[in-house]
């Protein structure tokens, strides 16, 4: 405002900045400060100093489950990329009705509840579920097999969960990829799968960048999925969080343990945006 | 489209002339709220409580009752902010126990209620029990069909997969008496002897994480047996799901009323506590849900042919033991650590 008064003129990027200025105080307001007395609390709660964080990297179940937690997200992500990544593909080249019913195949699983998701996923894999009756019938197997609780479950579960979150972002910046490149790359002698390789993929890495890190960092923070489908061996830090916040009451380990997560969470971010040079992430692909 | 918003229009002046009306008897009279906000866990334990308590108690004081969903946190944080969107609530009795011992919850009146009337262990200052349920044995019908396991111990031998809950809470004490320990001898609980002997079935036990959890893994077949709470298969039980069940040796635990800290409506909360333990009230709600009435002066009340259900009727608690709340309160941190590592 006191530029204006100082007659400073009006530049296209200074309306941008203003026009930032409202969301900017929203997140201020109701992320950034609560965000802040976490990670404060987690310093101050019962008693000022490291003891929480003592006990989070200390003997205790904590290292244990947060390296469970990115084990997870990992495995998830990266079986999340090699089944969307195809789709994508396809589906970026459709057009009109057919592109449609494309996305509402992908967006309809979202609309209904994670929770019923899950269950319905235990009913499948269950000792006498629809898979093992499957397996039983096709003489595959003579016993059944026992999926839960088990990384077969949990995997199953969020890949089904994340898959649009990975396919979404792909099919955007697909579509966006000039095809007549690939054109051009046969005309100077490439086949189709050097024209790919050196055309189509690194054109696609932001939409791979984005969708990465949004099922990595989603995965992160997965609670009703494992706990259903896993066993012990399962247990990711939300479930601990949620249990030092809610059951136990203990808002200061709750917060160390929140707050150990998401920096872990923005290493893993830097050091990925550091390895696929600076694009990781939506908007950081300008 | 036009007739619609005619119609919200009308039904929302109709509302604020309610609310107006509602809203300036207070400042007239000095006296209730409008409204009490009552935070209970939902479902049909909720639908219970509207039919039984709620209903009275609004015809008897003219005030309205609104539910909220009963988030421990979110009682916590009301307490540190000052800024209250319950009046009372309905708690698992551990956290209330926890919440008591954190100065979250207003002292009772206990002048209100009949203290003497209570099964021993179900009256606290800072909040009363509420039901009698039971952590106890189940079996699947068509897994299991001769030789369900009489007690802990055998069904720690029991062959096949066992379920237990993913948490220390009420698992220790199983396995505690499954190891042998008399039911009255349970606390403080050997933690060590605890763990050695959840060690012996540890590969063989489907460790799952809420109530519908384990009714499904038993109605399923998913398991064997399996320890759970009788409120989850009694219905299924009686609709013909191949599950089964007794009270030997279960666990007995429990909801609570309690107010938070500084609330405003104390007076009126309470005595909604007061009608909701009154014997009648009691009896009513174990008509509806299988948990019995922590008022013994509840039982006489209760129909002969519901009581066989009642974890405290008097056949079925002598058979098993009440939960050491305080004992929680005092351990439940370091045990849930301990046990957390012992798991993964």
């Amino acid at each position: 405002m006191t530029e204006r008064a100082s007659g400073e003129a009006w530049t296209m990027s200074r309306g941008y900045a203003r026009l930032l200025a409202l969301p900017l105080l929203f997140l201020a307001v109701f992320f950034a400060w609560p965000l802040l007395r976490v990670i404060v609390r987690g310093f101050v709660d019962p008693s000022p100093g490291l003891a929480n964080y003592i006990r989070v990297f200390g003997d205790g179940p904590y290292l244990k489950v947060l390296w469970n937690t990115v084990e997870t997200a990992a495995v998830v992500t990266v079986l999340c990329l090699a089944i969307a990544y195809p789709v994508a593909y396809v589906a970026a080249r459709l057009r009109g009705a057919w592109l449609h019913l494309a996305a509402a195949a992908v967006l309809i699983p979202m609309w209904t509840s994670v929770v019923i998701r899950s269950y319905a996923w235990m009913v499948v894999f269950q000792r006498q579920g629809v898979l093992n009756d499957a397996l039983l019938a096709l003489g595959l197997t003579d016993t059944p097999i026992r999926f839960l609780p088990g990384s077969i479950a949990v995997h199953v579960g969020m890949v089904h969960i994340m898959l649009p979150f990975m396919i979404l972002p792909l099919i955007a910046n697909m579509r966006a990829i000039d095809r007549t490149l690939l054109s051009a790359a046969a005309i100077l002698g490439a086949n189709p799968a050097m024209a790919f390789l050196k055309v189509f993929l690194p054109l696609s890495l932001p939409g791979i960048n984005a969708g990465v890190a949004l099922v990595f960092m989603t995965s992160l923070g997965f609670f009703v999925t494992p706990a259903l489908l896993g066993g012990p061996r399962h247990m990711l830090a939300a479930v601990l969080i949620e249990q030092q916040a809610n059951q136990l009451l203990n808002w200061g380990m709750a917060s160390a343990l929140a707050t150990t997560l998401l920096v872990l969470t923005l290493a893993i971010y830097v050091f990925y945006a550091r390895i696929t040079g600076g694009a990781a992430g939506a908007g950081a692909g300008r | 489209m036009a007739k619609h918003s005619s119609l919200s229009r009308r039904t929302l002046l109709k509302g604020a002339a309610v609310g107006t009306a509602v809203a300036g008897f207070p400042a007239i009279l000095k006296a209730a709220p409008s409204q009490l906000v009552i935070a209970t866990g939902g479902g049909k334990l909720e639908e219970a409580y509207a039919k039984v308590h709620f209903a009275p108690y609004s015809t008897k004081t003219g005030i309205k009752i609104v539910t909220a969903p009963n988030t421990n946190a979110k009682l916590k944080a009301m307490v540190e902010a000052k800024n209250y969107e319950w009046d009372l609530c309905q708690l698992p009795a551990e956290f209330a126990a926890h919440a008591a011992k954190q100065g979250l919850l207003e002292p009772l009146d206990w002048g209100q209620m009949d203290r003497a009337k209570m099964l021993t262990g179900t009256a606290h200052e800072h909040f009363v029990m509420s039901d009698v349920a039971a952590y106890h044995i189940a079996w699947n019908t068509k897994n299991v069909k001769s030789g369900a396991p009489k007690d802990w111990a055998e069904f720690w031998k029991a062959s096949g997969r066992r379920g237990l809950w993913k948490r220390p809470f009420q698992t220790m004490e199983v396995a505690l008496m499954a190891d042998g320990v008399a039911k009255d001898k349970l606390y403080p609980l050997d933690v060590e002897r605890a763990f050695k002997s959840l060690d012996k079935i540890k590969a063989s036990t489907l460790f799952w994480n809420t109530g519908a959890q384990s009714a499904q893994i038993l109605i399923d077949g998913e398991v064997e047996v399996s320890a759970t709470w009788n409120g989850r298969v009694h219905d299924p039980k009686i609709g013909g799901a191949p599950v089964d069940y007794h009270f030997n040796q279960s666990l007995f635990v429990s909801d609570a009323w309690a107010i938070p800290k500084g609330a405003p409506n104390k007076k009126e909360a309470m005595e909604f506590i007061a009608l909701a333990m009154s014997a009648p009230n009691q009896a009513a709600f174990s008509t509806i849900i299988p948990y019995g009435p922590t008022n013994t002066a509840a039982m006489p009340l209760i129909d002969p042919k519901v009581a066989p259900a009642l974890p405290s009727s008097a056949e079925n608690y002598p058979k098993g033991t009440f939960l050491d709340v305080t004992y929680w309160a005092d351990n439940g941190d370091r045990v849930a650590e301990q046990f957390n590592k012992w798991i993964l």
